[in-house]
C-alpha cells in the first residue's frame, strides 16, 4: 500500500515545488527593471555573434566540453541553440534550459513570494546575482555564482575575457526595451490583407478573426479584475490577460508600394504581432517588414511565401510553401511518370502562377519539354488565345491560374479540337482556392489538382472541430479553408500569449509557437503543421489528385503526399 | 519509510535545482525530477525492441528497413534524432562523433544508426549535410522515411514522444545480434558511450 501511494505523494511534492519555484521570477519582474536603451556599442555587437554563431571576438570558434567529455566547438554549440533568439530558455524533452536575459542572470534568485514574508535568499534554488565575473566563470568552468556546478549539458567554453564581457552586455540587451504594441491593458494585433483577394476569401478570414476576438474579449472569467484584483496567488494566472485589438490593414496598389504603406501603419499603431493574413500573389514585401521591425508574422495565407532557405527569417511562419512546393510536386510528379510529356505551363505575366511556372521549367527532368507561356494581367482567355496557344502540341497542360480565370477555362473547354491532344491538365489549389469543383467537366474529366493541403473528400471530418465552430457562430465562410487556417492561426497566438514571458519577448512569443503547434488540438486545412528553430514552413508536402469527373465521386490520389527531397 | 522519505527529498532537491524554469514550463520540471530520480546505469529493455520492415531512406538516397540497419552481428547504437534540433540532438550527436573517433579503426566493427523524427524537414540531402557536420563515416547510417514509417521505427524502441520537441535523449544498444538490447536514458559522455560498446557494465553518470 505504501509504495502505491508513493508515487503520487512523490508527485505532488514534486508540483509544490515546481508551483513555488516560478514565484520568484515572477516578483522580481513585478518589481520591473526599468526599460533601458543600450548604446549601440561593440559589445552588443560583439557579444550577439558569439551568442548567435559561436565566433569570438578573434573570429574564430572556441573549444568547448559538453557532456563531461565531449570535445565541440563554439560554432558547433552556440548559446542560442539552446537559450534560444530570446534568451528566454527552453525545454526539449527532460532537458530545460534556464532563461539567460540580462534581468533575470544579473538579479539574484531567491525562493518563496514577498506576500509570504521574506524570499528565502540561500539554499536550494538560489543563487547571488551574477556578475560579469561570476559569468566568465560560469561560461569557462560550470560554477555558478552559489559555486554549485552547472549541468554537464552546458557546454564550457575556454573564453576570453573580451568575449565574456561582450556576452554579458549582450544578454543585458535580451528584453530590455518592452515589446511595442502591448501595454498593462490590451495588445495591438493586426491582420494584413492584399489587393486581389476576393471578397469571399477576404470574409472568410475577417468574420473568423472578428468573431474570436470577440469572444476573447468578452471577459467571461472576469479576468481584469482578476489580474488586477485578484488575490496574490491567483494573480500569475491572469497576469498575461490583455484585450485583444485587431487591426484590419488593406494594402493598397502594386507590391512595391507596400512597404511605405506598412510602415506608415505601424508607425500610426504598431503591433505586437501579425495574425494570418491573405494574399493572391507574392509576400515577399509583408515578410521584409516583419524580418526588419521584428513583428513576428503567424501563419498568412499565401500562394507564394518567399524562398527562404532553413535559417533564414525568423520572425514569419508560414503554412507550406505554396505553389513552389506544387511545381517542385508536378516535376517529380512527370519524372515517374512512363512518357516524356510535351508541358504547355500557362500562367499570368508576373503573379504567383509565372514563378511556379519557373519553378516547374527550372526543375523538370530533361525528358520533358516544357514550353511557358504567361498571359498579360489584364488579357481575356478568348477561344483564338486558347487555340494559339494549343498549336504546338502539348499532351500535357498546367494551369497557372486562379479562380478568377474559370470564365477563361469555360472558353477552353469549348475548344475541343485543341484539346484533343491533351491528355492531363494540371490545376493549382493554392491558386484556384476551394474553387475545383467549378471546373467545367470537359476538363476536369482530364484533371489534376496539385493540392497541399488535406485532401477534399477528407476535409469536413478533419476539420470537423472548426466547422462546427463556425456553424455555432452563423459563420458561413465561402472559402472554408482559409476560415479554418484564421482561426488555426489566431489560437496558436492565443495559447502562445497565454505564456507569461510572451508579451515580455517576441522572440520567446516565436518560440511558443514552433513548441506549440504540433500539439495545437485545431485543425487546419493541412494534415499537420509542425515548426522548429530552423522550420518556418509548417507543413511539407503535396498531394496529386485525380478530380472525379463527376459530382458524387471521390478525389483518387495519385501517389503518396510528396516531400521533395532537395 | 525511511526509503520513501528520501526519494521524495531527492525529487524534492530536483525540481528545486530546476526551479529557474521559463514560466510555462512547470510540466517539465516534474518530469525532469522524475527522469533525474531514475538510476543512471544502462538498462536491458523491456519490453524489446520488436523490430519489423519499416521502410527507410538512408542518407545516401538508398532504399533500406529497419531491420536492415540493424541486422548485423557487430555492436549497434541507435538514436533518434533531427536536423533542426538544437538542444539535445547536437550533444548526442557529438557523442557518436566521438565514440567513432575513440575507437580508431575498430570504428568499422560498430554500427551507428540516427533515424530522424522530423522526416518532413530531414530530407536525404538534409541528412547528408548533417552528417558531413560530424565526419559521419561509413559504419554511421543516418535513416529518413515518411511520417508514418518515422514514428514506427520509434515506437519499435519504445521512444515516441507524440511530437519532436518532446523528444527525450536516449541511445540504445545491442552487442551481438543474440544479445538483448539495452538502453542508456539521457545525454551521454563519450566515456559512457564507449563503456557500454565495450560491454563494460554500469555506467557511470559524468
Amino acid at each position: 500500500m505504501r509504495s502505491g501511494r508513493a508515487p503520487a505523494l512523490l508527485r505532488a511534492l514534486v508540483a509544490a515545488a515546481a508551483l513555488w519555484a516560478v514565484n520568484p521570477v515572477s516578483s522580481m519582474d513585478q518589481a520591473g527593471p526599468p526599460p533601458r536603451v543600450l548604446p549601440a556599442d561593440d559589445g552588443v555587437d560583439l557579444g550577439e555573434r558569439f551568442y548567435r554563431q559561436g565566433v569570438s571576438a578573434s573570429g574564430s570558434a572556441v573549444p568547448a566540453i559538453v557532456q563531461g567529455d565531449l570535445r565541440v566547438s563554439s560554432t558547433d554549440m552556440t548559446c542560442v541553440h539552446c537559450h534560444r533568439r530570446s534568451g528566454w530558455g527552453t525545454a526539449e524533452g527532460p532537458v530545460r534550459v534556464p532563461p539567460i536575459v540580462g534581468s533575470v542572470l544579473f538579479a539574484p534568485v531567491t525562493r518563496g513570494h514577498p506576500e509570504m514574508g521574506s524570499p528565502r535568499t540561500t539554499g536550494p534554488g538560489t543563487r547571488p546575482a551574477y556578475t560579469d565575473a561570476t559569468l566568465l566563470r560560469a561560461l569557462r568552468d560550470g560554477v555558478d555564482p552559489a559555486g554549485r556546478t552547472l549541468s554537464p549539458s552546458m557546454p564550457r567554453y575556454t573564453l576570453g575575457d573580451e568575449d565574456g564581457a561582450a556576452l554579458a552586455t549582450y544578454l543585458r540587451s535580451l528584453s530590455a526595451v518592452p515589446a511595442p504594441g502591448v501595454d498593462g491593458a490590451t495588445v495591438h494585433l493586426a491582420t494584413i490583407v492584399t489587393p486581389g483577394v476576393s471578397a469571399g476569401r477576404r470574409a472568410s478570414m475577417l468574420d473568423v478573426l472578428r468573431t474570436y476576438v470577440r469572444h476573447k474579449n468578452a471577459g467571461t472569467r472576469n479576468e481584469t479584475g482578476r489580474r488586477e484584483r485578484g488575490p496574490w496567488d491567483m494573480r500569475r494566472h491572469y497576469e498575461n490577460y490583455r484585450t485583444w485589438v485587431l487591426h484590419e490593414w488593406d494594402v493598397q496598389g502594386s507590391p512595391r508600394e507596400w512597404p511605405a504603406q506598412l510602415a506608415e501603419l505601424y508607425r500610426r499603431q504598431p503591433v505586437f504581432a501579425l495574425v494570418s493574413g491573405l494574399a493572391e500573389d507574392d509576400w515577399t514585401p509583408i515578410h521584409a517588414f516583419s524580418e526588419r521591425l521584428h513583428v513576428p508574422t503567424v501563419l498568412p495565407q499565401t500562394p507564394l511565401p518567399p524562398a527562404t532557405g532553413s535559417g533564414e527569417g525568423f520572425y514569419s511562419l508560414y503554412f507550406s510553401r505554396g505553389v513552389t512546393l506544387e511545381a517542385e510536386t508536378l516535376a517529380h510528379h512527370l519524372e515517374t511518370s512512363a512518357r516524356a510529356p510535351r508541358v504547355l505551363q500557362v500562367s499570368r505575366c508576373g503573379g504567383a502562377g509565372q514563378a511556379a511556372a519557373a519553378v516547374l521549367a527550372r526543375g523538370a527532368a530533361p525528358s520533358a519539354t516544357i514550353q511557358s507561356q504567361c498571359l498579360d494581367p489584364d488579357a481575356a482567355l478568348t477561344g483564338a488565345v486558347w487555340r494559339g496557344l494549343l498549336q504546338g502540341h502539348a499532351d500535357t497542360l498546367v494551369l497557372w491560374l486562379g479562380s478568377g480565370d474559370l470564365p477563361g477555362l469555360e472558353t477552353l473547354a469549348a475548344e475541343p479540337s485543341s484539346l484533343a491532344e491533351v491528355k492531363e491538365i494540371y490545376v493549382s489549389s493554392s491558386l484556384l482556392d476551394e474553387q475545383w469543383h467549378r471546373l467545367p467537366k470537359a476538363l476536369a474529366a482530364r484533371a489534376l489538382l496539385l493540392h497541399p493541403f488535406v485532401s477534399p473528400d477528407e476535409f469536413a471530418r478533419h476539420a470537423s472541430r472548426t466547422l462546427t465552430w463556425m456553424k455555432a457562430n452563423r459563420i458561413d465562410a465561402a472559402d472554408r479553408q482559409v476560415a479554418v487556417n484564421a482561426l488555426f492561426a489566431a489560437m496558436l497566438v492565443a495559447d502562445a500569449l497565454s505564456h507569461p514571458r510572451a508579451l515580455v519577448s517576441r522572440e520567446y512569443f516565436l518560440e511558443r509557437m514552433e513548441h506549440m503547434a504540433a500539439r495545437s488540438p485545431n485543425p487546419s486545412a493541412y494534415p499537420a503543421v509542425s515548426f522548429g528553430p530552423q522550420r518556418r514552413f509548417g507543413s511539407s508536402g503535396c498531394h496529386v489528385l485525380k478530380v472525379p469527373a463527376a459530382t458524387g465521386e471521390a478525389f483518387r490520389k495519385v501517389g503518396a503526399w510528396y516531400v521533395p527531397t532537395s | 519509510m525511511r526509503r520513501l522519505v528520501m526519494t521524495c527529498t531527492a525529487a524534492l532537491g530536483s525540481a528545486v535545482a530546476f526551479a529557474q524554469a521559463p514560466p510555462g514550463h512547470e510540466g517539465h520540471e516534474a518530469h525532469m525530477a522524475a527522469a533525474a530520480a531514475k538510476p543512471s546505469a544502462m538498462r536491458v529493455m523491456s519490453p524489446q525492441p520488436v523490430v519489423g520492415d519499416v521502410p527507410l531512406v538512408d542518407h545516401q538516397g538508398r532504399a533500406t528497413s529497419l531491420r536492415q540497419a540493424i541486422d548485423t552481428d557487430m555492436p549497434v547504437l541507435v538514436n533518434f534524432i533531427f536536423t533542426s534540433c538544437t538542444t539535445v540532438c547536437p550533444i548526442m550527436s557529438a557523442g557518436f562523433a566521438q565514440l567513432h573517433e575513440s575507437l580508431g579503426p575498430e570504428r568499422d566493427r560498430v554500427r551507428l544508426v540516427s533515424i530522424s523524427i522530423d522526416p518532413e524537414t530531414d530530407t536525404v540531402e538534409a541528412l547528408r549535410a548533417y552528417g558531413a557536420r560530424y565526419h559521419a563515416g561509413a559504419s554511421w547510417q543516418f535513416l529518413t522515411g515518411t511520417a508514418t514509417a518515422s514514428e514506427a521505427a520509434q515506437r519499435a524502441f519504445g521512444a515516441y514522444r507524440g511530437d519532436k520537441n518532446n523528444h527525450a535523449p536516449a541511445t540504445y544498444f545491442r552487442r551481438t545480434r543474440d544479445s538483448p538490447w539495452e538502453a542508456l536514458d539521457g545525454l551521454s559522455s563519450a566515456e559512457m558511450l564507449v563503456r557500454a560498446y565495450r560491454g563494460d557494465g554500469a555506467v557511470p553518470r559524468s
